[in-house]
């Protein structure tokens, strides 16, 4: 018996989640490998530089909004039915929910896919933060509002699922996988409600012609409420699976259930009143506002750290239970030919690296020396583009045989898939780095000028456009190893009752020893919008006291 | 270590004079001809009973005026400040490889003040994505000896 | 993998595979690759605590590097 056997109905659900996001994956990566080779100026036969903005909005878009999205839902569907022990509450709900999410999805994609028509009015080359005055086709927000509604939704069904199961037991804490997607949800409503104001309120009624002028720092600001809580969004269930699942698979227990549950609640209060730290360059906020958001991220190192102890602890924990020693030697005797444990594992060790790189990006004025270079996608391709993206992978091997009844093929290409996706971005990120060091900006199709050269501090130019042409494309490689691997297995991998072992053992620190405050999910919630409104009321009064849409600029097409 | 982070930041900040801007002050992005902004360029002001410059740069698709057709010349070792806003889209303005970096948002004023330490040629990047020629946009500071400073190019 | 009969944490009435007659293991005694079960009291992180603490040396010696040779030596900046 296997998840598929024991919730066959949301085993499908979870199912046709992830079938999107694998397709929005393929997509996207692709977008990713041509813009690897087309900035470094390796090859720019592909498509023009005009059009490669549109190709940066699709990778931006299908890969942080559409892939994690997706992912996530499904992820969500699959640990809230295990540990509720119940299915999907209503189906038509549920199943409306996912159509909902894929025709906003859908719309979005096509107007993107739109600039690459040649004389197209459907375009949407503006990118995944959609800055007005660059105007994109109605469509696009409309998709994109479809598809947080539907996200929306989708945290209500497992509410809902919570609500029934609470009733049954009204004495038992929450379950930990429940817990964990609980208040990710819930910083997501928290979070969202920017993002959702900006489009609907703003964007939607603008793109469509009602009003014709728009204040562009508004709608950034708004942007940026949601813009860095939705990282959270999409690490948050990468630490899940590292929380639930990765102490088992490296043979151990995970080590407290209690810190598991604090860091959760740390990230409900302070994930969102953080997001100017996006904004520390530009006019109109004061430097009070850009220093509380500044405290407030770095504040959110503890629970990363708290995490960083947890998960290394419960893996020591694996380690030393198959007869690791001494104080480093057993890290050798962890399950480094398991194909899921070497994903979550090296999505780690890259996310130790990349927190470094963000604790620069988070501090008001060194932000500067960085800001808008190269630096900052470097940075995301070791958080989201690894520590999330390579999670997501791994536990897919894990999962997808879970929800198919399926046992996974191909073994060895699974197991070389993280090693390489590991290698791949060692070498692209450590170059985008250096070259944001030197002042090389992001987001541009031909970071070569006319008029200047730019002087790297370590090494050279041409040394790190190679590094970023060959870590493209080994990271394309792995993309498709790992495509190849999940679609064999999911067609014609051997049928088995329990095609993987999917016990997971109780914390060595059980749910017994937490305290029963970190469950009151309405005083966390409650806390969180309090600090939202006291990074955010005053700044945005001051934005529309002169006019919610002054003052305002025309919109340009993008 | 959150505290030496932050205690670091802002002794930067308070000692070491490295800052980030942080005014609030609005301006008509589709009326800036009839502002200072509708002669840019480099001024010279007196602030303190001391010669400093004050320059204004429109940012637009996709050139810097000035920067890009002719380059902001402005002397070593004088107070200079920059003040930069946009009449159409987001762009960004980065002194390549200093710390010179800023947002400009069309109805917001972009104001930094710096003093260039040498004598020397940089170029200026549109940082932030501005339509489909953003790569092209590009310009030029050349920081002449205070001495040397040619005042016949100051605009009113 | 491992092809062992082992109830789920979640359903432990209706796994048909657990075997009712045997006294409760642990999961680390159904499991052939764990040696040995460690309790909670017995534990001691010693090995995460120096990853850790060797994490923080290097952090905040880059720290120092960038802050005060890479950002304040890239002068000009902005002072007011």
């Amino acid at each position: 018996m296997t998840f598929l056997h024991q919730y066959p109905k949301a085993a499908k659900v979870a199912k046709a989640n992830f079938i999107v996001a694998f397709i929005a994956l393929a997509i996207g990566g692709l977008f990713g490998f041509i813009q690897a080779l087309h900035r470094t100026d390796v090859f720019r036969g592909f498509f023009n530089s005009g059009e490669y903005y549109t190709l940066l909005t699709g990778h931006g878009v299908l890969l942080a909004l559409i892939f994690t999205t997706f992912f996530i839902a499904g992820l969500f569907v699959w640990g809230v039915t295990r540990s509720l022990d119940r299915e999907p509450e209503n189906m038509t709900f549920t199943w409306s929910w996912f159509w909902l999410m894929t025709i906003g999805l859908i719309m979005t994609a096509v107007t993107i896919l739109g600039g690459l028509v040649p004389d197209s009015s459907i375009r949407a080359a503006v990118l995944y933060t959609f800055y007005p005055p660059l105007q994109a086709h109605p469509a696009f927000y409309i998709g994109l509002a479809l598809v947080i509604v539907a996200s929306w939704m989708a945290g209500a069904d497992w509410f809902w699922s919570y609500n029934k199961w609470r009733k049954n037991h009204p004495d038992e804490r929450i379950p930990i996988l429940t817990f964990m997607a609980l208040f990710t949800m819930m910083m997501w409503y928290v979070c969202t409600i920017g993002v959702a104001v900006e489009v609907v309120g703003l964007l939607i009624p603008w793109s469509l012609g009602w009003v014709t002028e728009i204040e562009p720092l508004l709608p950034r600001t708004l942007f940026w409420y949601f813009g860095h809580a939705v990282v959270y969004f999409w690490l948050l269930p990468a630490y899940y699976v590292w929380y639930a699942i990765l102490p088992k698979l490296s043979g151990g227990r995970l080590f407290s259930d209690a810190m598991t549950r604090i860091v959760f609640v740390i990230f409900l209060l302070l994930s969102t009143p953080v997001g100017y730290h996006h904004q520390y360059a530009d006019p109109g906020i004061s430097v009070g506002f850009k220093f509380y958001a500044m405290a407030t991220t770095m504040l959110l190192l503890l629970p990363s750290l708290m995490t960083l102890f947890t998960v290394v602890a419960s893996m020591e924990h694996g380690a030393r239970q198959r007869g690791g020693k001494g104080y480093l030697k057993w890290i050798g005797k962890l399950p480094w030919d398991s194909p899921a444990f070497v994903g979550c594992a090296l999505a780690g060790i890259m996310f130790a690296a990349g927190g470094f790189s963000g604790m620069i990006n988070a501090s008001m004025n060194i932000n500067l020396l960085i800001h808008n270079t190269i630096w900052v996608p470097g940075h995301f391709h070791l958080t989201v583009g690894t520590a999330v993206a390579l999670t997501f992978m791994a536990i897919s091997y894990w999962l997808i045989p879970q929800l198919t009844g399926r046992k996974l093929k191909f073994k060895t290409l699974a197991l070389i898939q993280p090693y390489a996706w590991f290698l791949g971005m060692t070498l692209m990120s450590n170059a985008m780095h250096r070259a944001g060091l030197a002042g090389v900006p992001r987001r541009t199709a031909e970071p070569q000028y006319s008029g200047f050269e730019f002087e790297p501090i370590f090494g050279t130019m041409a040394e790190m456009d190679w590094q970023i042409a060959i870590g493209g494309t080994i990271l394309t490689i792995s993309l498709i190893l790992f495509l190849w691997v999940i679609t064999a297995s999911w067609m014609g991998g051997e049928k088995s009752d329990r095609p993987v072992d999917d016990y997971i053992p109780e914390p060595l620190s059980g749910a017994e020893h937490t305290p029963k405050i970190l469950d009151n999910m309405k005083l966390w919630f409650a806390l969180a919008i309090i600090l939202v409104l006291l990074a955010y009321s005053f700044p945005l009064w001051e934005m529309i006291s002169d006019g919610i849409f002054e003052p305002g600029a025309l919109p340009r097409p993008s | 270590m959150i505290v030496f982070f932050i205690a670091t930041v802002v002794y930067g900040f308070v000692a070491m004079d490295l800052k980030v801007i942080g005014n609030y002050e609005t301006i008509d992005p589709q009326n800036l001809s009839d502002t200072p902004f509708g002669t840019p360029g480099v001024k010279e002001v007196t602030k303190n009973g001391a010669t400093e410059y004050e320059v204004y740069v429109q940012t637009l698709q996709f050139a810097f005026l000035p920067g890009t057709s002719s380059p902001i010349t402005v002397p070593a070792d004088t107070r200079i400040t920059f003040y930069i806003t946009s009449p159409d889209v987001l762009h960004g303005f980065d002194v390549a490889g200093t710390n010179l970096n800023t947002m400009a948002i069309p109805g917001q004023i972009s104001k930094f003040t710096t003093i260039f330490p040498e004598a020397r040629e940089y170029g200026i990047v549109c940082n932030e994505y501005c339509g489909p020629a953003h790569h092209i946009m590009e310009g030029k500071i050349e920081v002449v000896p205070k001495s040397e400073f040619d005042k016949s190019n100051l605009v009113e | 993998m491992l092809i062992i009969n082992m109830p789920d944490e979640t359903s432990h009435s209706t796994d048909a595979n657990s075997n009712s007659t045997e006294p409760a293991k642990s999961w680390e005694q159904r499991n052939p690759e764990i040696e040995r079960e460690i309790t909670i009291d017995e534990y001691q992180p010693t090995g995460t605590l120096t990853l850790t603490l060797l994490y923080f040396a290097i952090v905040v010696l880059m720290w120092i590097f960038m802050y005060f040779v890479e950002f304040a030596g890239n002068a000009p900046s902005i002072i007011d």
